[in-house]
């Protein structure tokens, strides 16, 4: 099957000339890894607005996510499989909140952070156990592989739909933040967390709702993601989860679309740093653009106080 | 007379302090001697050795002054690749650099192993100072994010093809002189861990301590908070240096995946199952989580009792019960083993007295 | 010239769009005890951060003997010779008392890493250890001294807190609310006590307090703010019979 990824590393390593047809593939490339990051970062946005918390263990639900997917696929037709892989992670989003988080909602921030990384450990650790360290191959949703063709540019189908799925679903999200009670919730329990629950507001439905929006948000990041790069291993989680939280503070923390900002941003420099023959600097980068952004502008793009904060 | 009293039960326990230095020195003699027989535990001690110097000193950072810094990886790779780069024999240095040749100032530089390594901790601590200017101003969760990044930076500044000529970029470097014998690891570790220790307990690491209690009541007594901030962490990451130079001795071959992310998370286990902000905990925790590691090795290989094999039993699963020991103890022991106290023939005395005795006696 | 220690001059502070002190005159002369005093929210331990060097103020001046202190961080406006208290007490919690002081001394020894470590300084440690006790006992708190801060009582908590400023050698001492939660009984101890620690120790003193029988009792000057405004300043008697003191208090009639 054809491979966009493939064309693209060849490209890279070539370091061949950059026509327009190369720039816009690679353009394609960067605007669809960016719209990943960003369903992704959503997830650490809303939490970290939230819980003032850097849910190490994000990354490693979107790993599972894939996983989830991968063991339904085969075992029932495929948009099933989605439904399925969308409910498990959910589900897995609020367990891991109720059991890990919630126990510390009055400890010191340094212990919740540990705790988020132990989830994230015990995650990557359950997933080697459970699956081997190798990687697994992702399934083949029908049509999604499927190449396009326009002049000399050819680009597969996922390629295309994953910025179109991420900008209606952010759209989706802000209806829901801004318009609908729990929403309402959100933000109101993010503005100030005592103030919120004295006026009525259940906290840890609130919360438990905004884990779930995280975690559905990374499974259909998940699973436009891992179309693209055909494999699942335990530890393909970690470095993009970590690079989505640089991308939602790139685009200030509980802002969303900051964090659609970040996401794209991110992942349009990484592909155009993998153009350029810099593979080895992709990831540098990105926490180099996280120093650079923390020192100029800690609060990021759109962190201003009088912007929609969740 | 309570200063007496007091003076006495310190040297009570720097007398047993002396007393288990003495004795383990003395069982590692003997397993030097028996060398091929007790290889195995040999190696055990040795890793055990240098991560107990690598937690301790993250503890300095995140326990006693309360930064929550992640970048011990990266710093550990700095002093590795520096005592690496400063101890490989001259006449090894071809074969290593076989791919891309070393870089002309670089062929003869070998150094003793001491000066090799404090040099690592130094080149470590260096990059704390440029590093800290700028992130230690940052919130506690930043700061771990931005450590984490740093580190994340020098990896890949080490495995880049610019590097080639003096990291050896991506096929990293071998042939490095390992310890002589176990005891010249226990003389190391055990250096580095005494003057960690000492610098914990002096009047620099009672002001650690007072800015991780709170930061605006430590500038109320007159300590300059960032200052403070900066020593920890350039004292931190020169023994993590150090200790990057010891496991580089250890392992004898390394590059630059050795020093991933997990490498930090691995020391993070250690220090918050021992306790954070306990030197014992930090040490004992080393060895209880590379030992145990090690032990629990069977763990992973599948098991058959009676002819039928128990289901649990696969590659991962030790790791898995390390993971869910760390959630158990983040959870239920938030203080960690040790409970943020130190071992001590003292404390144990006082464990086993009455509670109010102890708060209003003081006179033991 | 007056013996001033500390004159604050038209000092302003803004957070965004609120005023939170508007051009705060006051001036503390040697010895004295001043009492500032207001409604909750009028500014006053705001006027301590800025005096303490957490904020900086958005105009005016604050001289300290007579040297502006303005641009100072608070560990250098500490190491001048202002030390304070907190509203909400804060104290090294998870330290022990007598670490709690000894910490407050070490800005008075030169020590830096090299010589703390390898104990070349054990001569000055011992120095240091020498007067953390004697301060303790002065103020009859050696008997907690293993104590763990966060353990004590409330009082002793206070107490500990004070003397940890007296640790510092002040000349200038801000006490943010010392009677807070106190019942008349320990007030009046407490009365007693600062005025003994004032003679002592050669202190200057300036107190934020509600407890009005204790600002009465024991301020020479009294100092009255309302959001953010001077409103007042005299002795006890004059400030007790000034209206607009009492309007601040208890509010206008018509509003009433």
């Amino acid at each position: 099957m054809f491979n966009v990824i493939a064309t693209i590393s060849e490209v890279a390593s070539t370091k061949a000339t950059f026509g327009f047809s190369v720039i816009v593939q690679h353009a394609l490339t960067g605007i669809s890894v960016g719209g990943c990051y960003a369903l992704i970062a959503i997830g650490y946005t809303l939490v970290y607005g939230i819980l003032r918390l850097i849910n190490f263990a994000h990354g490693d639900i979107f790993m599972v996510a894939g996983y989830f997917m991968i063991f339904s696929f085969a075992v029932m037709p495929f948009p099933l499989a989605i439904i399925v892989t969308l409910v498990a992670t959910t589900v897995l989003g609020i367990l891991i909140e109720k059991f890990a988080y919630s126990p510390l909602r009055n400890a010191p921030r340094m212990s919740v952070m540990i705790s988020a990384i132990g989830v994230s450990y015990l995650l990557q650790n359950l997933a080697t156990y459970l699956f081997t360290a190798l990687p697994k191959a992702y399934p083949a949703i029908p049509g999604l592989k499927q190449v396009i063709k326009i002049g000399n540019i050819s680009t597969s189908l996922v390629t295309i739909l994953t910025p179109i799925i991420t900008i209606l679903l952010v759209m989706l999200l802000l209806w829901l933040v801004n318009k609908t009670k729990i929403g309402m919730a959100m933000r109101a329990v993010s503005r100030d967390y005592e103030a919120a629950s004295l006026m009525g507001i259940k906290l840890n439905k609130t919360i438990s709702f905004t884990f779930a929006i995280g975690s559905v948000l990374a499974a259909v990041g998940s699973i436009l993601y891992f179309t693209d790069r055909m494999t699942v291993f335990p530890y393909s989680g970690s470095l993009p989860g970590l690079k989505c939280f640089v991308a939602a503070v790139f685009g200030g923390i509980g802002s969303i679309p900051g964090a659609l900002v970040g996401g794209f941003f991110i992942g349009i420099c990484e592909t155009i740093i993998k153009a350029a023959g810099l593979s080895t600097f992709s990831d540098a980068f990105t926490f180099i653009v996280l120093i650079v952004m923390l020192l100029i502008r800690p609060t990021g793009l759109f962190g201003e106080k009088n912007i929609d904060k969740v | 007379m309570k200063n007496i009293n007091f003076k006495s039960r310190m040297n009570i326990d720097l007398l047993i302090y002396l007393a288990i230095i003495v004795v383990s020195a003395v069982i590692l003699v003997f397993l030097d001697m028996n060398k091929f027989e007790y290889n195995y535990s040999i190696s055990i001690i040795e890793k055990s050795l240098v991560y107990a110097v690598v937690a301790l000193s993250m503890n300095i950072v995140t326990g006693f002054t309360g930064l929550f810094s992640l970048g011990q990886a990266g710093f550990m790779a700095l002093g590795a690749y520096t005592t690496a780069i400063l101890t490989i024999p001259a006449a090894a240095r071809p074969n290593v650099y076989y791919m891309n040749g070393i870089l002309p100032a670089l062929e003869n530089a070998v150094v003793p192993i001491p000066i090799a390594l404090i040099l690592g901790g130094v080149v470590a601590a260096a990059f704390a100072l440029i590093i800290g200017i700028p992130v230690l101003k940052l919130k506690s969760d930043y700061l771990a994010i931005a450590t984490l990044g740093f580190s994340e930076i020098i990896r890949a500044v080490i495995a880049s093809p610019m590097m080639d000529k003096i990291t050896n970029g991506s096929y990293g470097l071998k042939s490095i002189p390992g310890f002589k014998s176990s005891l010249e690891c226990f003389a190391f570790s055990l250096v580095c861990i005494i003057l960690m220790i000492l610098i914990i307990n002096s009047s620099t690491g009672r002001d650690f301590k007072a800015v991780r209690e709170d930061e605006i009541a430590a500038r109320s007594v007159g300590i300059n908070i960032f200052k403070t901030k900066q020593l920890s962490f350039i004292v931190s990451s020169f023994f993590t240096g150090v200790g990057g130079g010891l496991l580089a001795m250890f392992m004898r071959s390394i590059d630059s995946k050795t020093f991933q992310i997990t490498l930090t998370y691995d020391i993070l286990l250690i220090v918050v199952l021992g306790g954070i902000g306990s030197i014992t905990g930090s040490i004992v925790g080393a060895f209880f989580v590379t030992a145990g590691k090690e032990i629990l090795r069977f763990f992973d290989e599948p098991l058959v009792v009676a002819g039928v094999e128990i289901p649990l039993f696969k590659p991962g699963f030790r790791m898995v019960i390390f993971s869910i020991l760390l959630m158990v103890v983040v959870l239920f022991f938030r203080k960690g083993l040790l409970g943020g106290k130190e071992l001590s023939i003292n404390g144990l005395k006082k464990f086993s007295r009455k509670k109010d005795e102890v708060s209003v006696g003081g006179v033991a | 010239m007056t013996s001033n220690v500390l004159k604050l001059t038209d000092m302003s502070i803004q957070f965004g769009g609120l005023k939170a002190i508007d051009s705060l005159g006051l001036e503390v002369n040697k010895g004295e005890i001043v009492a500032i005093i207001g409604p909750n929210g009028a500014g006053k331990t705001t006027a301590f951060n800025c005096i303490t060097g957490i904020y900086r103020p958005t105009s005016g001046n604050i001289e300290y003997m007579g040297k502006s202190i303005i641009k100072n961080d608070p560990e250098e406006i500490t190491k001048s010779g202002i030390a304070r208290t907190f509203q909400n007490i804060r104290l090294f919690k998870n330290l022990s008392v007598f670490e709690n002081v000894l910490i407050a001394v070490h800005l008075r020894y030169n020590d830096n890493i090299f010589t703390s470590a390898l104990r070349l300084n054990h001569r000055q440690e011992k120095d240091m250890r020498e007067e953390v006790k004697r301060l303790l006992e002065s103020q009859d708190l050696y008997k907690y001294r293993n104590d763990i801060a966060s353990s004590l009582p409330y009082g002793i908590q206070r107490r500990l807190e004070i003397a940890r400023a007296l640790a510092t050698k002040p000349t200038l001492l801000l006490l943010d609310e010392p009677a807070a939660g106190m019942n008349p009984q320990e007030t009046q101890e407490l009365t007693s006590y600062i005025k003994k620690i004032r003679d002592e120790f050669g202190l200057t003193i300036l107190l934020i307090e509600h407890h009005m029988d204790l600002v009465m009792d024991i301020s020479e000057r009294i100092y009255v703010i309302d959001f953010g405004k001077l409103i007042a300043n005299g002795n006890p008697s004059e400030i007790q019979n000034n209206p607009k003191v009492i309007e601040a208090y208890l509010g206008v009639e018509e509003n009433a």
